[in-house]
């Protein structure tokens, strides 16, 4: 089973963000902010602006500017309405009921209503095999335009992570005059509601979206209320690594990621302020769950203890590319709660070799334990050949000694790691989760999915209640609930000791003001302006 | 008494010919002494190192060459003159090791097809070019793929990519010495293959053999750097050169002695055993030199 990768929420893409909504009652726009252009760079060619049709990480994020969902995830990863006002749940769980906002328009002037999600929508079970979302969409049993601004979702099964899907890019909302303008032959001819509309597509060279000055329906966090300042965005498009730093020393390209071998260079660069933002997903230390001695939770949880999550964060990441995770859902992602921290089994050497002792793991004359019935106690820690991977465990194992523990280093390469762990070669395990819903439990955590992505082989009928519940609660507040419980429970259980969440830097260019982040690090541009 | 005599001086007359080509050729001298060096830090490498190369320490991590830590230490606060010192035992472990199991093979193959040629030669000929048609280090990679990295595959990979050419080598020998007439009058006196071969033929190839391991003595530390630095070589935590330099390379702009001293060492013993290779050439080579 390869990696799995979810999906960015479009909004962060597409959109623009003040920290507080502060509802300003300024009318119009100020005519001193208006102008300028921004330029990113494409790492690949953007094969098409088709949303059904691809699932290009940046073809989506330009398309992200150009059409809109229905709801968007806000600054605190809560879900709010963006084309729709807001939504019922049925009792059954199986039926949405969604108010649309009135008053909005496409960029070819005609309505936005009902009739148009459902188009869109149909279009996307009919020829979007190749988007992203079109798994979950299979579960749409039918929609329907009831009138103007009330469209009703059906699902076969109750599926709480389908909002996070139509709030992706990918779900945005299509002009049906448009489509049908075009001949269904939208991949050059992209028309939305959103803030940006296409101005020019220059394939393998450039992309110009330009702004949408009828846009008035930005989400209620943003300070501007109406159209975007920023008159053009550019898209060059450059593959290559060292050129896209030329590029952005060039001042050709404002805003850039950058690896951290990067990162001093320009943190010293006047020209470039630099801006965190935290990856969807966290790296964990598992254990085997499921085989002696580790399908004990006592030996787990003394383990935990021994490992130093900052000295890791420190000494590997300078304190610069990763923060401390303390909780199963990453900080990044909905579902995390700072009060989890108060069941954190946390760094304590002392609480780490009493547990120990009292199992029965007594150490020798070297410092070192042995097992209960006398063996050397000798686990073996399975991971990626990746440098960071090998600096982590060089670390666990000093921290693991630091307890009397001899901890086995064992480096696979990915495809080879991949393979060994679902046969229960390993007795720890070190690795990490990219994907943006709660419902990542079920992906790593839950019994059915022991010989797949549940890597450490952990299954516990209470918590497969909770990832059952979970999956299946439709309302926001009851479901952060359920993962509340279901995060102290892993975290008391220990199957895995999550270590930290990556975080990606990002240089853009000083010339652009008022660009601000949500909760995740996320940018958001709708108060964005160029200073000229 | 008097054969005796004479034998001693036989064998003074062959012996210090050599040792004067010997102390006559300076890189062979500058290679001895540098391959020596090398040799007696791995042996006394715990009388030398003082400290655990393995230990970290934190809170001196990325300290600068000092009177406390000679090369300064790496980003775990490990000194790197302890991981350097002890790194050269794996080097000569490395060296040795997969130079012996290239010779082995290839040495043994490259008899069998010289002397029985035929089928058998077509044989070995064609597995062996087979061989050679890869790109050594991919195939070594390959193999650790398979195998997993550790010291010891990364001694069988490298044997198992280096025994063509011993082979090679050897059987355009045994051909030659197979022509010779002594060679013909052991087997006319109904002396058994192995026999020919070891104590016959084999002699006649040592020095090739020789030169030719020294050379590759120093492509084996290169290649087991290079695939260490890749992450294929020497697991973690070990000091394996190659594998600080790539843990150095993330610091070459604010700490470069940690890629610098284990550098410098794989450049320098690895010249060293050229040199040595080299300057053998010339001493035993009797077409060369006077």
């Amino acid at each position: 089973m390869n990696r799995i990768v979810r999906l960015a929420p479009a909004l962060l893409l597409a959109a623009a963000a003040c920290a507080a909504p502060a509802p300003t009652g300024q009318g119009g726009t100020p005519a001193s902010k208006v102008g300028g252009s921004v330029t990113f760079v494409a790492t690949t060619d953007p094969d098409t602006l088709d949303l059904h049709q691809t699932s290009n990480p940046v073809s989506s994020t330009i398309f992200g500017w150009i059409y809109e969902p229905l709801i968007y995830q806000d600054l605190d990863n809560t879900y709010k309405g963006l084309l729709a006002e807001s939504w019922a749940v049925s009792s059954d769980n199986r039926a949405i009921t969604f108010k649309l906002r009135k008053g909005v328009t496409f960029t070819d002037g005609s309505p936005f209503n009902a009739e148009a999600v459902k188009f869109t929508f149909e279009r996307l079970v009919r020829v979007g095999a190749k988007s992203p979302i079109f798994e979950t969409f299979k579960n749409i049993a039918s929609a329907e335009a009831k009138d103007e601004t009330t469209f009703v979702l059906n699902m076969k099964e109750p599926s709480a992570p389908i909002f996070h899907d139509l709030q992706t890019a990918y779900a945005g909302i299509l002009s049906p005059s448009a489509v049908k303008a075009a001949n269904d032959n939208i991949g050059r001819a992209a028309v939305g509601t959103g803030p940006y509309k296409l101005k020019e597509f220059q394939t393998g060279q450039q992309i110009t979206l330009e702004r949408n000055a009828d846009y008035k329906w930005p989400p209620a966090l943003f300070a501007n209320r109406g159209a975007p300042y920023i008159q053009e965005l550019r898209y060059r498009v450059i593959p290559e690594p060292a050129t896209q730093l030329a590029a952005l020393d060039a001042g050709e390209v404002d805003v850039l990621g950058l690896a951290a071998k990067d990162l001093a260079r320009y943190s010293a660069d006047g020209r470039f302020k630099i801006y965190d933002s935290f990856t969807y997903g966290l790296t964990y230390l598992g254990f085997d769950a499921k085989r002696p001695p580790f399908d004990n939770a006592k030996l787990r949880q003394a383990l935990s203890r021994a490992v130093n999550k900052s000295e890791i964060v420190q000494v590997v990441f300078e304190n610069k590319l990763a923060k401390v995770s303390c909780c199963p859902i990453a900080e990044s992602i909905q579902g995390y709660d700072p009060k989890l921290k108060d069941f954190e089994l946390g760094y304590d050497v002392a609480k780490a070799k009493a547990g120990l002792d009292e199992l029965g793991y007594k150490a020798g004359a070297d410092g070192l334990r042995a097992t209960p019935d006398g063996k050397p106690f000798k686990p073996v820690l399975y991971t990626s050949t990746s440098d960071t991977h090998g600096k982590i465990s060089t670390l666990l194992q000093a921290q693991f000694k630091a307890v009397g523990v001899d901890l086995q280093i064992k480096q696979l390469e990915a495809g080879a790691l991949l393979a060994a762990t679902p046969k229960a070669e390993h007795d720890l395990y070190l690795n990490g989760y990219s994907w943006n819903e709660p419902d990542m439990f079920s992906l790593f955590l839950s019994c059915d999915r022991i010989a797949s992505s549940n890597r450490v082989l952990y299954c516990n009928p209470e918590l497969e209640a909770l990832i059952r519940a979970g999956r299946t609660e439709l309302d926001q507040g009851k479901r952060m609930k359920i993962y509340f419980d279901a995060q102290k429970l892993t975290m008391q259980e220990a199957p895995w000791q999550p270590l930290y969440m990556p975080v990606s830097k990002t240089a853009i260019n000083v010339k652009i003001q008022d660009l601000k982040q949500g909760q995740a690090g996320g940018l958001y541009w709708h108060d964005a302006w160029v200073k000229q | 008494m008097a054969s005796a005599v004479l034998a001693a001086a036989a064998r003074r007359r062959r012996v210090t010919p050599l040792l004067r080509r010997v102390r006559r050729s300076p890189p062979l001298v500058v290679g001895l002494v540098l391959f020596g060096a090398l040799l007696l830090m791995a042996a006394f490498a715990p009388l030398i190192a003082p400290a655990d190369p393995i230990a970290i320490q934190v809170s001196e991590r990325l300290q600068p060459p000092s009177a406390a830590h000679l090369f300064g230490t790496d980003d775990f606060g490990r000194d790197l003159f302890s991981r350097v010192v002890w790194g050269s035992r794996l080097a000569v472990r490395l060296g040795t090791l997969s130079v012996l199991v290239a010779a082995t093979g290839g040495v043994a193959l490259g008899l069998v097809a010289g002397y029985y040629r035929g089928w058998v030669d077509n044989l070995i000929s064609r597995l062996l070019e087979v061989v050679l048609a890869f790109p050594g280090e991919l195939f070594a990679i390959a193999i650790i793929a398979v195998l997993g990295p550790s010291l010891d595959n990364l001694i069988v990979a490298l044997g198992l990519f280096g025994w063509p050419g011993y082979a090679r080598l050897v059987r355009g020998s045994v051909l030659s010495a197979g022509q010779r007439e002594y060679v013909e009058a052991a087997r006319a006196i109904g002396a058994r293959a192995s026999r020919v071969m070891l104590r016959h033929i084999l002699p006649n190839v040592v020095a090739p053999v020789i030169i030719l391991s020294a050379t590759r003595f120093g492509g084996a530390l290169l290649a087991g750097s290079g695939l260490s630095f890749i992450g294929l070589g020497v697991p973690i935590p070990q000091p394996e050169w190659g594998a600080i330099m790539a843990t150095g390379r993330d610091y070459i702009g604010s700490a470069w002695w940690i890629v610098v001293f284990p550098g410098v060492l794989i450049a320098t013993a690895v010249l060293g055993v050229n040199l040595v290779g080299d300057g053998l050439r010339d001493v035993l080579d009797p077409r060369l030199g006077d």
